[in-house]
């Protein structure tokens, strides 16, 4: 606001009245006083002709009321009367000046918050924009690292089905070495036999070839390595064809599986990890094959069974069981272990939340089971008391609701 | 500000009556409109609605002048002490040289003095005022009343601030020259620095104080 506009300024007459006014304050004074007045202003040169007193505002002459003819008592009279109409003018004219002053100072500290609020919420826009870009970001990341986690369990997992497979593997292998060892023995020592039979030699020499050879143990005991040999191999393709089955090579994408089926081949592959203290008992009840990622389930019965074992200690057992409830199919895998603590239930799901001894357990078993299993639509519940063992129970839908999600 | 006007021969220094609503501004101003003395007065302006409260303003013209030919010429103004009217306050207040805070002495007043008081150091912050140097006085009105604060209060309360304390009963004129006084003793030392009134004026503080109020004793009591 520029000073010379302020409502408390010195006031000039000449902005309280225009020239028409103080003309017909001019002539009805002189009327009033019947002698001829003007108002002059304050830097007209006083006349010797002429009587003149003083119009003063605020302490200051503004105008004088001059006259030929007046008194100085008319002349007085006057000024009084001109000072009363001035004084209403001005408090008129002051108080809109200083309305009109406070008007412009509201208007501009509107228009300054105004601007501010513009700009905040400028930046609050593009905060927002920015912080959909963290988020999607962030969200990102979380996404790769949990597939590198579950990726990782899964490796964990397979370098162990892998160890537990080599052994399994070992067993028949060695005896088929072996068998096919002894054989090619037998073989060396039926040679002289084989010479003196081929050279048409006298039946005496070849009984005495046939009887220093051995010869009858040798026939008796032949078909019994064969035999065991054939054996091996069939283990060994039954082996194979229950990792072929459980790792689903050539179904990644979801179909029906039979539970039931898939759980016996889980039991086949862990059999190396399950030794002669630990029942395994099944209970299975007859089941609708259900719409799932079968390596995925088989995956989340080997975690569950594999603990429920490594829970034991000494003898026990594992029950595992399956249940058609509402339109769910359910696998309970429960366990005579050693429990779980009240104040771990709750974060047994959570990665790498282990009770293990460190390099035992990854964290990441539970994690992976509860994330398969979120993947189909289905729930995890677990009941357990320490010292009482633990029940797993996993709960899938058995109509198709949405296609699980894709996994790894 | 006070200022030099036009070929410096006038002198403008304008002083505000604050407060909360009905702590007596404007009787501050009626009384010392009746009491001066000055050499020279205007017309006392008040403009108040019907039930008798300030709308814009109230407007007290004093004046002397020097024998050096300069016109000081005071302002007197009050300000609406209602809530709503602080654009008005705030146009009112700036530019003051001196500032009276007549607050109210009654107990049920406290909070609206020192809301009143807090407005009148935004505004100050506001209109470009620096609170801690400006001249002011603090005036508690109305000791006539019963419901009021004890002294004792007040002073434990103000006593500590820089500005000088005055109990008043301003319908009577008890305490109100006292309260102007202390103001133009404040705004003087001010002015001098600034416009060497003693020294081109030949205008000491106590012709400064005299040439305004007039000869009146300050044969008042307080109570």
């Amino acid at each position: 606001m520029q000073t010379d506009n302020r409502f408390d300024r010195q006031v000039r007459l000449s902005e309280v009245f225009s020239g028409n006014d103080l003309d017909r304050i001019g002539r009805a004074l002189s009327l009033a006083l019947q002698a001829e007045v003007a108002i002059v202003g304050p830097e007209t040169a006083a006349r010797p002709d002429r009587r003149r007193v003083a119009i003063t505002w605020e302490l200051e002459p503004i105008a004088y009321l001059e006259s030929a003819e007046a008194t100085a008592e008319q002349l007085q009279g006057g000024v009084t009367i001109v000072l009363l109409l001035l004084k209403e003018a001005v408090r008129y004219r002051m108080a809109s000046e200083l309305h009109l002053e406070t008007v412009h100072a509201d208007y501009e500290a509107l228009q300054a918050k105004h601007a501010e609020l513009q700009r905040s919420e400028t930046q609050y826009k593009e905060l927002s924009e920015r912080l959909e870009e963290k988020v999607a970001a962030q969200v990102k990341e979380i996404e790769a690292a949990q597939r590198k986690i579950f990726l990782s369990e899964k490796l964990a997992s397979v370098g162990q089905l892998a160890a537990g497979v080599a052994h399994e593997l070992n067993t028949p292998l060695a005896y088929i070495q072996n068998n096919l060892a002894a054989a090619r023995g037998y073989l060396d020592d039926l040679e002289s036999f084989f010479a003196a039979a081929r050279h048409g030699q006298d039946p005496a020499t070849v009984r005495d070839a046939w009887e220093k050879a051995d010869g009858e143990y040798i026939r008796q005991d032949f078909p019994v390595l064969i035999g065991s040999c054939l054996d091996g191999v069939a283990r060994l393709s039954s082996i194979v064809a229950n990792l072929k089955i459980f790792s689903n090579i050539n179904q990644l994408q979801q179909s029906f599986d039979d539970v039931n089926a898939r759980l016996i081949t889980v039991l086949n592959l862990l059999r190396p990890q399950i030794d002669d203290r630990i029942e395994i008992v099944r209970d299975f009840a007859a089941l609708p094959p259900i719409p799932c990622h079968p390596a995925h389930l088989g995956q989340v019965f080997y975690n569950l069974i594999q603990n429920g074992v490594q829970a034991i200690e000494g003898k026990g057992r594992v029950t595992i069981r399956t249940f058609a409830h509402n339109d769910h199919l359910c696998v309970a895998i429960a366990d005579t272990g050693t429990g779980i603590q009240e104040q771990d239930l709750s974060r047994i799901f959570d990665p790498f939340f282990t009770t293990k001894e460190v390099g035992k357990g990854t964290g990441l078993g539970l994690s992976v089971v509860h994330d398969v299993v979120k993947a189909h639509h289905g729930r995890i519940e677990v009941r357990s008391r320490p010292g009482e063992g633990a029940v797993f129970t996993v709960c899938l839908p058995i109509e198709a609701t949405n296609s699980p999600e894709e996994g790894e | 500000m006070s200022q030099f006007e036009q070929d410096d021969s006038r002198l403008v220094i304008k002083l505000v009556y604050y407060g909360p609503a009905l702590s007596g501004k404007t009787t501050n101003l009626i009384c010392l409109h009746d009491r001066l003395r000055p050499e020279l007065t205007g017309e006392l302006m008040t403009m108040e609605t019907k039930d008798d409260r300030t709308l814009f303003f109230d407007l007290l013209p004093l004046g002397f002048k020097t024998a050096s030919g300069l016109l000081v010429k005071l302002k007197l103004f009050t300000v609406p002490g209602q809530v709503q009217h602080d654009s008005t306050r705030k146009a009112v207040l700036s530019r003051a040289d001196g500032v009276v805070f007549v607050a109210d002495s009654q107990a049920d007043q406290a909070i609206n003095n020192g809301e009143a008081f807090q407005n009148l150091a935004e505004n100050a912050a506001r209109v470009g005022l620096d609170f801690q140097t400006l001249p002011m006085v603090v005036q508690f009105n109305k000791r006539d009343l019963t419901h009021i604060l004890p002294r004792e209060a007040i002073r434990s309360r103000w006593g500590q601030a820089p500005w000088p304390l005055v109990f008043a009963i301003a319908l009577t004129g008890h305490g109100v020259l006292t309260t102007f006084r202390e103001l133009l003793v404040q705004v003087y030392v001010r002015l001098d620095e600034q416009h060497r009134l003693t020294k081109d004026h030949a205008l000491d503080c106590g012709r400064f104080v005299t040439a305004i109020m007039g000869d009146v004793a300050f044969m008042e009591t307080e109570r």
